[in-house]
């Protein structure tokens, strides 16, 4: 590689007052679990986590759900944040990852997860050196290493995500959502300000109201892949292991039974968005209710595709989107940092707070920033 | 302890180098050479061959001594630890363990159209001098060629009752393919399936470590054999069935 480690996202210093911010926001939000999540890699998801924990009052507890704080990225070579978690900060890591960084923690437990890289450990950092921070590899078991973190004593637990990954957003794993976007994000700026916009509409998808959720018993969410309710009421669960590639039958099925509003219970695709709305009448008005945004594995613009259509998408258990935070970097050039989050903070800052944390760059909601005189950073 | 290349005598520290300098070749070609070699710290420099290869570059062939060393066991890296079996006591752990055959379900994903990885892991006659996954007695393996969308692949696997998923995936410069991995693993976590299967990548740029950071189970890199992945599907698989 011969990009020039200058422009790389590496050793980045966070600026005080907006660090203090977004730290004071994710304090008072009281998500116990808060997942950094990344719309692309190198968005910045390590540097804002690091930015946070330098909080010592606070103790944090941190895992990952993929793999931090590396010298250098595996694919594109570029120079990586490190991680030097203060003193007395709750980390959960592989054995692997320990021995790779030579990082020396007291250890209090070890979890009976096997990663590529070895088993989880947990320890408290002592506030020297640099450690690689890789959880567990599946959802259920982040959330067991998050459990154990807080039994531990963590106040907050921070979950660096994975690549793109929205897994660690979900309300399994975490109950507050960090989302990093940045200049990698796109082609362009306006790319990378409709994705962000789009990927926010998503995971902004609001709750199902009582009533919905009153149609079905929860023991049937839980066994079945996808029930259907009719204009009366009536409950029918489509007999099928899975929904994935059944997109047609599913439309059909949604016409036979008439059917006003449809639970799918896994991952709903873009060929599933596909089949469905090929088949499903014109002008048809239904509602669909997923788990949660995490389970939409499809570009944004498949949201939009059947919202257009009429279609009400809700889901079970809405995110917490606490904040998003921006980063320039590109490669091969990064962005004019006041520009692109000047950007991004016109499309979305009025429901949610845009941070810059190295660049010193925040902008909240008008209502958010009414009751709250924490946010005191200069906005742009 | 440090270890020293081995030329003609063991610790001898004699490395062959071969280069080509964007040099005119004349009859001061050979010093240029040699002065370069022991620029980059070598002495006792002989250059045993420099040749015009084109009217404006010169080829070197140069040996040269070092006394750098390195302690292996002071390299830390992020390799698969798996003991490797042959092919018999594979099929044979297999068989007493598990007690059933293990069925794996492979594939290149997505816009992937490669299949040289996927072929050299799965098909019957191997790569490397080893059999492939096919041929073992205690396998069902099923390669389902390239360009399979993730929503294809975990259907199959659903209904094969698939004890491991084998994704072949060459991941380029613009990480588009990185994106198609997340992608599988996203699916089978928003289906609640992702701990019945042991996930494996494998392709020229994938290592562990990197298998870990995508969400997989173990990652394997370029001249990768099929006997390596056979003895850690066999050795996983077996492992978790004495968990649950």
């Amino acid at each position: 590689m011969t990009h020039s480690p200058n422009i790389a996202t590496a050793a980045r210093v966070a600026d005080a007052p907006t660090t203090d911010a977004l730290y004071d926001l994710i304090a008072a939000s009281g998500a116990r679990a808060v997942a950094v999540i990344g719309l692309v890699k190198n968005a910045g998801k390590t540097t804002v986590v690091n930015a946070l924990m330098a909080h010592v009052a606070h103790r944090f507890g941190l895992t990952s759900l993929g793999l931090d704080g590396e010298r250098t990225d595996h694919l594109t070579g570029l120079a990586k944040p490190r991680i030097a978690p203060p003193k007395g900060t709750l980390v959960a890591t592989t054995s692997g990852s320990l021995e790779r960084s030579g990082y020396q923690m007291q250890v209090l437990a070890e979890l009976p997860f096997t990663t590529p890289l070895g088993r989880i450990v947990i320890g408290v950092a002592g506030g020297e050196g640099q450690v690689e921070v890789s959880g567990p590899t599946t959802l259920a078991e982040v959330r067991a290493t998050v459990e154990k973190l807080q039994e531990l004593g963590a106040d907050q637990v921070l979950v660096d995500g994975a690549i793109n990954r929205l897994g660690s957003a979900s309300p399994k794993v975490s109950d507050g959502v960090v989302v990093a976007t940045g200049g990698m994000v796109g082609d362009s700026l306006d790319e990378v300000v409709e994705v962000t916009r789009a990927t926010l509409d998503m995971l902004g998808l609001p709750a199902a109201s009582p009533q919905t959720l009153s149609l079905v018993p929860a023991q049937d969410l839980l066994a079945a892949r996808a029930i259907a309710v009719d204009d009366r009421g009536g409950r029918s669960i489509l007999t099928l292991d899975t929904v994935i590639g059944e997109g047609a039958a599913v439309a059909r099925e949604v016409q036979r039974r008439h059917t006003q509003t449809l639970f799918i219970t896994g991952a709903l695709t873009e060929e599933f968005v596909d089949d469905f709305t090929r088949v499903l009448a014109p002008g048809r008005s239904l509602r669909i209710v997923v788990r949660d945004a995490t389970v939409l594995v499809l570009p944004p613009a498949g949201v939009i595709r059947l919202q257009r259509r009429g279609i009400v998408l809700e889901v079970l258990t809405p995110l917490r989107v606490l904040a998003v935070t921006t980063n320039p970097f590109r490669v091969p050039q990064p962005y004019n940092p006041t520009l692109l989050f000047r950007a991004i903070a016109d499309a979305v800052s009025d429901r949610v707070p845009v941070f810059d944390v190295v660049n010193g760059l925040a902008a909240v909601p008008a209502a958010a920033a009414a009751d709250d005189t924490l946010l005191s950073p200069r906005k742009v | 302890m440090d270890i020293r290349p081995y030329g003609d005598t063991r610790d001898d520290g004699i490395i062959q180098l071969s280069f080509t300098l964007p040099l005119v070749y004349s009859v001061k070609a050979p010093d240029v050479g040699k002065q370069y070699v022991e620029k980059l710290g070598f002495h006792d420099v002989g250059v045993a061959e420099c040749k015009a290869i084109d009217p404006s570059f010169t080829f070197f062939v140069a040996y040269g001594r070092t006394d750098t060393g390195i302690d292996p066991d002071q390299v830390k890296g992020d390799y698969l630890e798996v003991e490797e079996m042959d092919y018999y006591a594979i099929n044979a752990l297999i068989k007493d363990k598990l007690g059933r055959k293990l069925t794996v379900v492979g594939a290149a994903i997505e816009s992937d159209a490669h299949t040289v990885g996927i072929d050299a892991i799965m098909n019957m006659k191997g790569f490397a001098g080893n059999y492939g996954l096919e041929r073992y007695p205690e396998m069902n393996a099923l390669n389902m060629g390239s360009q399979i969308p993730c929503e294809q692949l975990l259907k199959t696997a659903l209904e094969r009752h698939a004890d491991a998923i084998l994704v072949s995936q060459i991941v380029t410069q613009k990480n588009i393919h990185v994106q198609h991995l997340t992608k599988l693993i996203e699916l089978l976590e928003a289906e609640g399936v992702r701990e019945r299967f042991v996930l494996v990548v494998g392709g020229p740029r994938i290592n562990n470590a990197f298998a870990k950071e995508l969400g997989y189970d173990a990652g394997f890199g370029p001249r990768t054999t099929p006997l390596e992945v056979a003895s850690f599907l066999a050795q996983e698989v077996v492992r978790r069935g004495a968990q649950s």
